[in-house]
């Protein structure tokens, strides 16, 4: 019964957005079935949520009819929707040629990577499907909220303890954040409404959704990119087998997954765009970094990063680094200038309490270079960078644009844990992970980038090389 | 020597004592039928120590011993060098199981310099009697090496709150060896190699960076078997933990069960759907499952804060969920709150229980 109402679940989250999407991405696209999916789980969550908030505003109780009854408003605009509302289809290419010998080895490796990411997909799902919540910041708020929503069939507002002591409880409720976005507990909410009960392990279905969906963009993207299925498929399963990523699966109920997703969604699409400038690409990437807007405050600074990657982009290199340097240079100026108790996605200076703290420095070097959250992709990023530096006049005119982006966050993420009081984030070895988890399958999908761009990615058969 | 977060000598040096070597500080020795059994004094204590001839206790740490008879008591180590003259070590351990134990002395205090006194002590039970075989100090093996990685990479090791915030890959979250710097390592050894054998062909192709994508892929692998090893131990376990189940059934043998089992008892008690409920409890974690399982309710819990607000801030109908440990108290006679000084506020008691008490504002 409750895999019925599950898939039920996902056929309401998916078809609306499914359809638009099918609209959108050009027949002819390397890869297309699989990069819709991806795109399709990822914007189909997202859309949930936003019709959750929709009917919370006009008083409409959450349950499948109500909700499904608006997504399949949207499915049905998308199938009624004019034929020339279609992006032109791109021309078919030949698919290259392998020699056997060297056909037979990637499909050994396809299928290593791709029975290694069934099992990953399986034993998650056995976790997420089975074991009850866990995870501290879910019970302490995310899926507390949930609870809330889900027992009033809506939303319901959230303010600060003394707020809410001041207002007598009428009416709102309160949490130690009552600021976070509510994208998260709403995914739990609908996954309840869909199940018809409070369920404590299989509320957290979203959570293999998006470690799913990272896959199916990775690997759709790097495809779309000119990467071999081969190389693709190998990226993929290195950046699903981080294990902090798949703990964040595993003991569900925490916003960065999505975030990371949401991050992962745009940049990748960001890249493609800056190649081809398929107005597609464009609209995908705008659309995913909105939403981490809704999931969670980071989600605000990593949209802000795409600035620097457009500059280089649009305006090329050596402009786009006078620019961005002089922009870098204003925004300084601004926030020197700006009051102390502005409050901008949710932190204020005053709040920040700026300063260097080098004490963070031992949490970092331990997280990223000692620890085995990342396995060692760390060192290959490294690695990675140094190679971009290294060939950087062959390789900036189309890798500069998102090593600015990649750089961009990394330098923001640094700057949180050694200048700001969130330090002892890092020194205690809290949030740390947490928030770099929102850029690791970026900093994966660049340092697959540089690869293959240094690598050149040619894989010819003799006959073709003479 | 290579360190890798553990003492590996090339040396691999070590010194054995045989029956004949021992000596005998306090205890006797049984001859009964060729068999040179110990026996304890009137105390229970067995002593003997070694011959030693400066060897160095950097590079023998390792202490093996074997011997046949009950398990010990308690077993304890005493050791002099030459780094601090004089002073007479002493460390107690575990007590060994009959057979074979290694005990590494590396991390202790004290076990450095070239030994000038070696000893053990055993303390048995009135009239036991033990037979050692054999006692040696080594350095460690390869195979001991290999053994430690092994232990400290795919040891046991389930889900723990501090997963939520780092994964370290050993077994024990605060202890190295860490495998990502070996594997880095190994990565950057294996491309090096690379283009070692490229500069030594006579026919320099292009460097094959497929094949150095797959010498990453192939470490990354392997260095990725550890974790999965892990996931699906853990999986097993939570299967035979909550497979089958429903709900209410996988909460109540949760880590949790506690607080599953009151707060329910504790809403079935809450008549007003829209009641105020503060969660009082001074630990962290007590509050906070507390407030998870209370909710849907409206509920107050102020993390790292004080357990209640001014007293003012409380009125008639709401209630107070006090989870130990607390400093709220009830005074039982008078039917008054008691906390951070402030007496007086009405209370009833509604629901007691040993894991927390529900109180009503009256």
């Amino acid at each position: 019964m409750f895999t019925l109402q599950l898939l039920l679940a996902l056929i309401l989250t998916c078809l609306p957005v499914w359809v638009w999407l099918e609209r959108l991405v050009p027949m002819g696209t390397t890869c297309r079935r699989l990069l819709i999916g991806g795109y399709t789980l990822f914007l189909g969550m997202m859309l949930v949520t936003l019709i959750m908030r929709f009917l919370s505003v006009i008083g409409v109780s959450f349950s499948v009819g109500s909700i499904g009854g608006v997504g399949a408003f949207v499915f049905f605009a998308g199938v009624l929707a004019p034929r020339s509302w279609r992006m032109t289809a791109l021309p078919s290419k030949p698919a290259p040629v392998l020699n056997r010998q060297i056909a037979g080895i990637h499909r050994l490796v396809f299928g290593i990577c791709l029975a290694m990411l069934a099992g990953r997909v399986l034993v998650l799902g056995l976790e997420i499907g089975t074991r009850p919540l866990f995870a501290w910041d879910a019970l302490q708020h995310w899926t507390k909220q949930a609870k809330v929503f889900f027992d009033q069939g809506s939303t319901a507002p959230y303010v600060a303890l003394n707020e809410w002591l001041a207002m007598g409880g009428k009416g709102v409720y309160t949490n130690m954040h009552p600021d976070y976005a509510i994208t998260t507990p709403l995914l739990q909410t609908w996954t309840n409404v869909a199940l018809g009960s409070w369920h404590d392990s299989l509320m957290s279905f979203p959570w293999l959704l998006i470690f799913v969906s990272l896959g199916l963009v990775f690997y759709a993207q790097a495809r779309v990119a000119k990467i071999d299925s081969t190389t693709a498929i190998a990226a993929t399963y290195m950046a699903l087998s981080l294990p902090y990523l798949n703990v964040q699966v595993a003991l569900p109920g925490y916003a960065d997954l999505l975030v990371a997703l949401s991050f992962l969604a745009a940049f990748a699409a960001f890249y493609n765009w800056s190649c081809d400038r398929q107005a597609w690409q464009a609209l995908l990437c705008i659309l995913c970094a909105l939403c981490g807007l809704l999931v969670k405050n980071e989600g605000f600074y990593w949209f802000l990063t795409f600035g620097s990657g457009w500059l280089l982009a649009s305006l090329g290199v050596k402009r786009g680094l006078l620019v961005g340097g002089t922009l870098l240079l204003g925004l300084l100026l601004v926030l020197w200038l700006m009051p102390d108790t502005w409050v901008i996605a949710g932190h204020s200076l005053q709040e920040l309490s700026l300063g260097y703290r080098p004490e963070a420095w031992t949490a970092v070097y331990v997280s990223f270079l000692k620890h085995d959250n990342w396995h060692f992709l760390s060192y290959l990023f490294l690695a990675a960078l140094a190679m971009f530096i290294w060939h950087a006049r062959q390789l900036a005119p189309m890798l500069a644009p998102v090593a600015a982006i990649v750089l961009s966050a990394l330098a923001l993420y640094l700057c949180l844990y050694l200048f700001t009081r969130y330090s002892f984030g890092a020194v205690r070895m809290t949030s740390l992970n947490r928030v770099a988890l929102q850029l690791m399958p970026v900093v994966a999908f660049f340092t697959l980038l540089v690869y293959a761009s240094v690598s050149r990615n040619r894989v010819l058969a003799p006959a073709q090389q003479r | 020597m290579l360190q890798l977060g553990i003492t590996f000598s090339a040396d691999a040096s070590s010194t054995q004592w045989l029956p004949d070597h021992f000596k005998l500080e306090t205890g006797t020795v049984v001859s009964a039928g060729g068999s040179n059994a110990l026996k304890p004094n009137n105390a229970g204590v067995l002593t003997l120590t070694f011959p030693v001839a400066g060897q160095s206790l950097d590079n023998q740490h390792l202490l093996r011993l074997s011997f046949e008879g009950p398990s010990p008591q308690r077993f304890l180590i005493f050791w002099q060098s030459d780094t601090i003259a004089g002073k007479l070590f002493h460390v107690e351990v575990a007590a060994p199981a009959p057979g074979t134990s290694t005990l590494d002395l590396a991390e202790f205090t004290g076990w450095e310099g070239n030994a000038e006194i070696l000893g053990i002590e055993f303390r048995l039970l009135p009239g036991q009697q033990l037979k050692l075989s054999n006692v040696s100090l080594s350095s460690l093996s390869l195979s001991d090496v290999l053994k430690n990685y092994w232990y400290h990479w795919a040891g046991n090791r389930y889900w723990h709150n501090i997963e939520i915030n780092r994964v370290t890959g050993t077994v024990d979250a605060d202890a190295g060896p860490y495998p990502v710097p070996f594997f880095a390592g190994l990565t950057a050894l294996a491309l090096a190699l690379l283009v070692f054998f490229r500069a030594v062909r006579r026919d320099k192709g292009a460097f094959n960076w497929q094949v150095a994508g797959g010498v990453i892929l192939c470490i990354w692998i392997l260095s990725d078997s550890f974790w999965q090893l892990r996931l699906w131990r853990q999986a097993g376990v939570t299967w035979d933990t909550f497979g089958g189940k429903t709900t209410q059934e996988k909460l109540l043998v949760s880590a949790h069960a506690n607080f599953v089992g009151f707060t329910q008892q504790a809403k079935d008690h809450i008549q007003n759907s829209d009641a105020r409920i503060f969660i009082a409890s001074a630990g962290d974690y007590t509050g906070m499952v507390s407030a998870y399982f209370m909710a849907p309710f409206n509920t107050y819990w102020h993390r790292g804060g004080p357990e209640l607000p001014a007293g003012d801030s409380l009125v008639s109908g709401d209630y107070i969920l006090v989870v130990a440990p607390s400093a709220v108290k009830v005074d039982l006679d008078s039917g008054t709150l008691r906390y951070a000084g402030e007496v007086g506020l009405k209370v009833s008691i509604e629901y007691d229980s040993a894991s927390g008490t529900l109180l009503k504002v009256m």
